[in-house]
């Protein structure tokens, strides 16, 4: 019983070894594996079939078809591995994603001089594979997703590329070590809490705690409001479009503070944190963050949103650390 | 999951191409309604397509399944055979398409595909059915490429290079294993194929048979003499039947004759009648290539003194089998044609046999011989005088009178024109009314040689019956008739004996007068020969024999070791192409120098960051080694000299340098 984590483990440091991490892999013959699929033995047993029909009827020509099939297959096994080789892989892009969530990675794959990869699939997780063809001598782009469990850097796990072309009989795999991070932010949860610490009530005017968006009235709808803010029923009646507005917020001046939130651990507080941090990138208020020796200063805008969750995301996690070893 | 998995378009397409192409040698066997069915499932395949009906439902499948399968019963009989089999085969492969929803389906259509096509050669084996079949295993071929290919990519073309390039690479290892894959022989009897009517002599003869066949130009069987040695024109007569039995009409071979045990299958104990076989003069060794008769008899010139293990010889010295010639066959004979048999006397029951005549036909010729044989006083003589009869009045045609009750009568004496039957039937008759055991042969006489290969063909135009009597003291003596009447049938074959307007009835092929068409038939002829020998007729003679030849020995791990090698070598061979075909290509002279250049530095731990120029890279080894950085900024500049200023002397320093160019170990600092 214990032999086999052992071995399991010995297993992924030899692949680990032969197909080290690297920015750009290409796919060569250390790395590529191949072997037989369900439908290579189908196909056996129907040369199999043949051999035994050729037999029986001392029929030359049905021999000569089943031997055909047989060597058919020796060949396809080459072809199932000139499929993948030279293929390079490269992250050229990482899109940040919340804890739980699925990271996009987008992954160039260039093709070998002169050669064509045909029903390339890869993907991190079995249930989340993409198709792609490669065309000769060209490049092609995929967008893969990656299960994040906790944030700060996701170095994504082997890669698992795999094609069964041209005749299903084998398939040829690989397993990529990509370099190039994914940004994971906290999971965002819901809090009844207010943000604002004790220490920072004095800034700006206090809202009240039921109702965070103090509803003001009406404005006339300009290019460029959130569309979650406008008010349809007007809208409906034929009014024109109008803008509910929360001029509550259009002032404020928030502070989105650790200390605000007494009594959680540290990853339930970043989790609020997050919450509100994506709450009032929604509105117009200028918000900065405080953690423990972290400070974001107060600024509104998509720039900003990514700074605040950035800082909580990697808040406690060394950077360069993390994202070399992994 | 992947087997729910969306069926492509061009993979369907694909099938349907396969399927015209599979079905289409199928039609000689299988039921003309066949197509409808196929053309009504392609109908409700593209309505599916197309999202105008649905796929049917399980009951309607079996309804349909049973349909054809009744259907199939009423063409074919009741009779569960081979041809049954492959039409049942042909039926689901058809109706298969209906089902056809997801990846699996479509899998296991192919392969059911790749038998039917295959079952084509039970049917057909000449070299173009070898041709087609790989056409048939190309187009499924492409089938499976196109079910592998990615959903979104329609290709249809480049499936059929795909599988094209992937067949003409399998080749070369199917030719070794076809080689060198022990051939067992059958592992069990499988039901035979009974129904397809068959060209050739039968066994039995009637007025007018001969002379039907002899219209037809199909092979009967190919000749090849040992060491050259030709028997004379004369002596070409193949015997295949005897016939000791009349029936007024017909001749057959008497119930003795055809009754096997009565043969001599054991090569070793020579029976005892085979002792009065005297041979006399020299031997003639030949081999023949016969085409399937589905009878038990073959071939051979007279008469036959050596033969292979697995023959017979049957009382009236001709070669048996024991099993019907269901597929062509070759086999050796040495023949004595100058010989005497039963010499000196003949047993009660054979001279019966011999002299057997229906009571109540042909009286007008029963007075006739008795008479003659009164006048003659001789046995040769009344057969000179019977030729002589001939000679003067017959006719020799394909297209005699039709005969009434008294055959051979009307022949002798009124009508007076026939084919070779009708010569052959009366002078055994005759024979047999005056008291001379008589009998009627039938084969073939004649061959004619293939100039382009070293054998001889002989067709059915060239059947034959003759008779042959017993004399005593020389035992049974051939005569033939037809030879007094037309004797250039004899020398020249059938074509210079007939009339104009007779010869106009033999088929013959394509532009037959014309000399260029009759060489290349002759050509085509040729390579058929050698199709039949060395690809249909490879059998486990032949096959020891080749691997004593290059394997020095039939066991089985020479056998083993040489496919192996034979496999790696393939594998290997394709693994080189791949390498070469995905080498770095340099669309500038200096590029590859440099390409060089970078792969030491790699091995010593520089990588060039991405957007660093060569000059930049030596700039910055440089910081770290001085001495490294001032022989890189040396090849950067002739680099770009080359590069930029097209400087084309500097290429060749840059070369060398390129070569000579040692970068000292450093340890993996920054790999980036």
């Amino acid at each position: 019983m214990r032999v086999a984590p052992i071995l399991k483990n010995w297993f992924w440091a030899w692949i680990a070894r032969r197909a080290p991490r690297a920015a750009a892999v290409q796919l060569r013959h250390k790395s590529i594996y191949v072997l037989p699929t369900a439908q290579g033995w189908g196909f056996l047993l129907v040369i199999a079939l043949l051999w035994l029909l050729g037999t029986n009827y001392e029929n030359n020509l049905i021999l000569g078809a089943a031997f055909l099939l047989l060597s058919l297959m020796v060949v396809s096994i080459v072809h199932a591995f000139r499929n993948l080789s030279g293929l390079t892989l490269s992250v050229v892009r990482t899109h940040p994603a919340f804890a739980g969530e699925f990271a996009e990675f987008d992954v160039l794959l260039e093709a070998a001089p002169g050669s064509r990869h045909d029903a390339l699939r890869l993907g991190w997780d079995r249930l989340l594979t993409v198709e792609t063809d490669v065309p000769a001598g060209g490049e092609c782009c995929v967008s893969l997703s990656h299960k994040a469990h906790r944030r700060g850097w996701l170095l994504p796990e082997r890669l698992r590329i795999q094609s069964v072309y041209p005749l299903g009989f084998f398939r040829a795999w690989s397993w990529v070590q990509l370099d190039g991070a994914a940004l994971v932010y906290p999971a965002p949860r819901p809090t009844d809490l207010s943000p604002q610490s004790s220490t920072s009530q004095d800034e700006g005017t206090e809202l009240s705690r039921e109702n965070q968006e103090e509803f003001q009235g009406f404005r006339v709808y300009q290019v460029g409001s959130p569309l979650a803010h406008v008010a349809w029923k007007h809208y409906a009646r034929e009014q024109g479009m109008h803008l509910k507005d929360y001029s509550g917020y259009q002032s404020e001046q928030v502070w989105l503070d650790w200390d605000a939130l007494p009594g959680l651990d540290q990853e339930s507080r970043l989790s609020r944190l997050c919450h509100w941090a994506l709450a009032y990138g929604k509105t117009s208020a200028q918000y900065g963050l405080r953690l423990p020796g972290v400070t974001v200063g107060q600024g509104a805008g998509a720039p900003h949103q990514a700074r605040v969750l950035k800082a909580m995301a990697l808040y406690g996690i060394s950077d360069n650390m993390t994202k070399r070893s992994g | 999951m992947a087997d729910r998995e969306q069926v492509s378009r061009t993979a369907l397409a694909w099938l349907l191409v396969a399927q015209v192409i599979i079905l289409l040698p199928h039609s000689v066997h299988a039921p003309l309604w066949l197509w409808a069915v196929w053309l009504w499932v392609v109908l409700w395949r593209w309505q599916i397509f197309r999202g105008a009906w649905g796929f049917p439902s399980l009951v309607l499948r079996v309804g349909m399944m049973a349909a054809l399968g009744g259907g199939l019963l009423l063409s074919y009989g009741v009779k569960f055979d081979m041809t049954a089999m492959v039409g049942l085969l042909l039926a689901g492969f058809v109706l298969k398409l209906l089902e056809l929803r997801g990846r699996r389906d479509l899998l296991v259509t192919i392969y059911l595909g790749y038998f039917v096509a295959a079952t084509q050669f039970l049917f057909h084996l000449g070299p173009l059915a070898g041709l087609y079949g790989t056409l048939s295993l190309l187009a499924l071929t492409a089938t499976l490429v196109a079910a592998n290919q990615s959903l979104l990519s329609h290709r249809f073309w480049p499936s059929l290079k795909q599988a094209g390039v992937l067949l003409a690479q399998a080749v070369p290892l199917m030719l070794i294993l076809f080689l060198a894959i022990p051939r067992t022989g059958a592992l069990w009897s499988v039901p035979s194929d009974e129904r397809a009517a068959m060209t050739g002599i039968s066994d039995s003869m009637s007025p007018g048979d001969i002379g039907e066949l002899a219209q037809s130009n199909a092979l009967a069987f190919r000749v090849t003499f040992d060491e050259g040695k030709v028997p004379p024109p004369e002596d070409r007569y193949w015997r295949g039947l005897v016939f000791s039995y009349f029936d007024g009409r017909q001749w057959r071979p008497s119930r003795r004759q055809s009754a096997s045990e009565l043969a001599n299958w054991d090569r070793a104990s020579v029976a005892q009648w085979r002792q009065l076989l005297d041979p006399v003069g020299a031997p003639v060794s030949y081999s023949v290539m016969l085409e399937p008769t589905r009878q038990r008899w073959l071939f051979a010139l007279a008469a036959p003194t050596e033969w292979e293990e697995q023959l017979g010889m049957g009382h009236d010295m001709r070669l048996l089998r024991r099993e019907p010639v269901q597929q062509r066959i070759a086999y050796q004979v040495t023949s004595h044609t100058e010989y005497r048999f039963q010499a000196n006397e003949l047993e009660n029951w054979e001279r019966q046999q011999s002299l057997q005549l229906p009571r109540d036909f042909n009286p007008q010729t029963r007075t006739r011989a008795r008479q003659w044989a009164r006048e003659t006083g001789s046995e040769q003589a009344l057969i000179d005088r019977l030729m002589s009869h001939y000679r003067a009045r017959f006719r020799y045609t394909l297209r005699p009178q039709t005969l009434g009750q008294h055959t051979v009568d009307e022949f002798l004496w009124q009508t007076q024109e026939g084919f070779c039957e009708h010569f052959a039937s009366s002078f055994v008759f005759f024979m047999r009314a005056a008291g001379i055991p008589a009998r009627v042969v039938v084969g073939y006489l004649g061959a004619t040689k293939n100039p382009v290969e070293d054998y001889w063909s002989v067709r059915q135009r060239d059947a034959h019956a003759w008779a042959e009597v017993w004399l005593r003291g020389r035992g049974w003596v051939r005569f033939d008739p037809t030879a007094a009447v037309a004797p250039e049938r004899v020398e020249r074959g059938l074509d210079s004996s007939l009339s104009s307007t007779d010869t106009q009835m033999l088929e013959r092929g394509f532009g037959s007068s014309l000399a260029l068409v009759q060489r290349l038939q002759m050509r085509w002829d040729a390579f058929n020969y050698q199709w039949h020998r060395w690809v249909l007729g490879y059998d486990q003679d032949q096959q020891s024999q080749f691997l004593e030849d290059w394997l020095g020995g039939d066991e089985l791990w020479r056998i083993a070791l040489a496919v192996m090698c034979a496999g790696a070598l393939l594998v290997l061979g394709l693994l080189l192409i791949i390498v070469w075909r995905q080498r770095p290509r340099y669309a500038y002279p200096a590029d590859r120098q440099w390409a060089r250049v970078e792969r030491k530095l790699n091995r010593a731990g520089w990588t060039r960051e991405p957007g660093e120029t060569p000059r930049s890279l030596a700039q910055r080894v440089g910081q770290t080694s001085p001495s490294l950085g001032r022989s890189l900024a040396h090849i950067a500049q002739l680099y770009e000299l080359v590069s930029y200023a097209d400087n084309r002397s500097a290429l060749a320093e840059l070369r060398t340098r390129a070569s000579g160019f040692r970068s000292p170990k450093r340890g993996r600092i920054r790999r980036q």
